[in-house]
This record gives C-alpha cells, structure tokens and sequence, in this order.
C-alpha cells in the first residue's frame, strides 16, 4: 500500500495523464526519460556557469552548493582561466540516509577567455556557494567615449 | 524503482517514510538537488540552493507536506528561482523544526516528537 502511494507523487506532472498506464511501463518510461536528461546535462559534475558583461567587465558564476573557499582553486593567465572545485558529501553523523541525489564532486573546468579581458587580473568571490567571477576588461576593449567638436562655422564637410 | 534519482529496492522503500513529492528536474525546472536523512531522533534535509541568502527562503509545512521555495533576490515577487516539496511523516515536532543555510546548502532539521522517538528506541531494545 505504502509502495503505490509513493509511486505517483514520483511522476513528474507532464506524465501525469499516463497515470492510468501499467505502473511498470510509466516507472520504465521515467527511468529512460531521466538517464537520457543525465546524459545530456552531465548533471553530476558540471556546475552551471552563467556570463554576463558589463561595460568594464566580464562576469561569471558558478553553481557551486557545498564547496567552501579551502575546497576552490582558480589560476588565471592572460586568455585561459582554470577553476578547480572540490566537495564531499557524507552521511552526517548519527543520520542514515533516506534518499540521496547530492554528491561528491571534484571539477575541473579551463575555460577559454575573449582577448578583451585579462584572466590574471580576475578577482573571485565565494558567496553562499556560488563563484562570481570579475574578469576586468582591457583599457583598449572598454568603449571609449569620442568627443564630437563642431568645426568652425561655414566650414563644409568634404568627402 | 527510482525516485529522484536513487535506487530504492521494495524493502528500502516501505522505510521511506520522508520522500520528496516530485522528482529533481521534474515537477519544476528549478527544483533543488536534495538528501533526505534519518537518525533516532531527527529527520534532515539538505537542499542545494546556491547564490541564496537566508531571506530569500520560504519554509512551510502543511498537512504533511513541507515546500521549500527560494529567491535569488529575497525582496522580488513572482515565482521562486528554487521550490520542491516533500511529504513529511506525522510524528513532527511542528514548533521546533530548525533550518540553517550555510556554503549555499540549505539544512532542515525535523525533530521527531518524544513519542516517536521513544517508540523507536524500544523497537531497537528488542
């Protein structure tokens, strides 16, 4: 009784109108549909990295849940960045585990930088398990404001 | 049978008495990446919320179920960027439930009333 009242709350809502199909074909069918997702996100060990720019700098962050600033190592030089992160995850002390998706992770990610900023001038902030990245923007790469003169009057623009 | 991700055979599964009520990546785009554990005296979940500071979190626990919602930006409207939901057992202590966030991981402590607690320690004297 317990096992059936378990299984359809496990039923992501876009399947929810197979209900009514045999509870083997629908668990199968959920099983093939999460490998397949896993496959392609790689899930396990490749953290989200999201950019943004600024008009002074590239932006980076990283998803890193559980990992603490002994755990992270980033080495930077000219156009390549390198982000080391490691964790672990155990079963806390005097606990068993019921249910278990998170793990241990240990990522390496080079990343290749545009030659408008300069990864050795990065600074790098852990906040509350997430990386940002502050890639400053080379003084030639950042838009230079052009002043306009207007010429002396009657003067004429010749092409 | 598989249920967010781990591989529960029958027997593991009657014991599951603490289980999320959607799948990761199922119910919702965003749903954080969790673990579930039980001691003698204590249910705790751990969630994967990161970039999350404690204000952007919502805990509630209604009828069995506790929901988990977090904003990136704690004073924004509108739907949160994490939610997932669980069903709890019955035998919660209500009022001393304790959450903490650290290092982007959200822990929820569910304490087991007495009774409970003291059932199970009698289950493990015989």
């Amino acid at each position: 009784m317990h096992v059936l009242s378990l299984t359809p709350s496990c039923v992501p809502h876009a399947q929810r109108t197979t209900a009514s199909w045999p509870l083997a074909f629908s668990l199968l069918r959920r099983e093939l549909t999460r490998q397949l997702a896993e496959t392609e996100l790689n899930i396990p060990n490749k953290p989200a990295i999201h950019s943004r720019e600024t008009e002074d700098a590239l932006i980076l962050n990283v998803a890193l849940p559980g990992v603490t600033v002994e755990g992270l190592e980033i080495t930077g030089k000219e156009q390549e960045l390198t982000i080391r992160a490691k964790r672990t995850v155990d079963v806390p002390e005097g606990y068993r585990a019921l249910h278990r998706e998170r793990s241990s992770l240990e990522f390496q990610q080079t990343l290749e930088l545009p030659a408008s900023v300069d990864a050795s001038q990065a600074a790098a902030q852990l906040i509350q398990g997430q990386l940002t990245l502050t890639l400053p923007k080379k003084a030639a790469s950042k838009p230079q404001r052009i002043n306009v003169t207007s010429g002396p009057p009657g003067a004429t623009v010749t092409p | 049978m598989v249920c967010g991700g781990v591989t529960t055979s029958p027997s593991e599964r009657k014991r599951l008495i603490m289980h999320p009520t959607c799948a990761q990546n199922a119910c919702l785009n965003q749903s954080p990446v969790v673990d579930l554990y039980e001691s003698d005296s204590n249910y705790l979940l751990v969630a994967e919320l990161p970039g999350v500071s404690p204000q952007g979190i919502t805990i509630s626990l209604e009828s069995q179920e506790l929901r988990v919602e977090a904003r990136l930006q704690p004073t924004e409207q509108g739907p949160p960027d994490f939610a997932r939901r669980f069903k709890v057992p019955r035998e919660i202590d209500e009022q001393n439930i304790e959450a903490d966030m650290r290092d982007g991981l959200l822990s929820v402590r569910l304490p087991k009333t007495p009774q409970a607690s003291a059932r199970r320690i009698e289950v493990k004297v015989n």
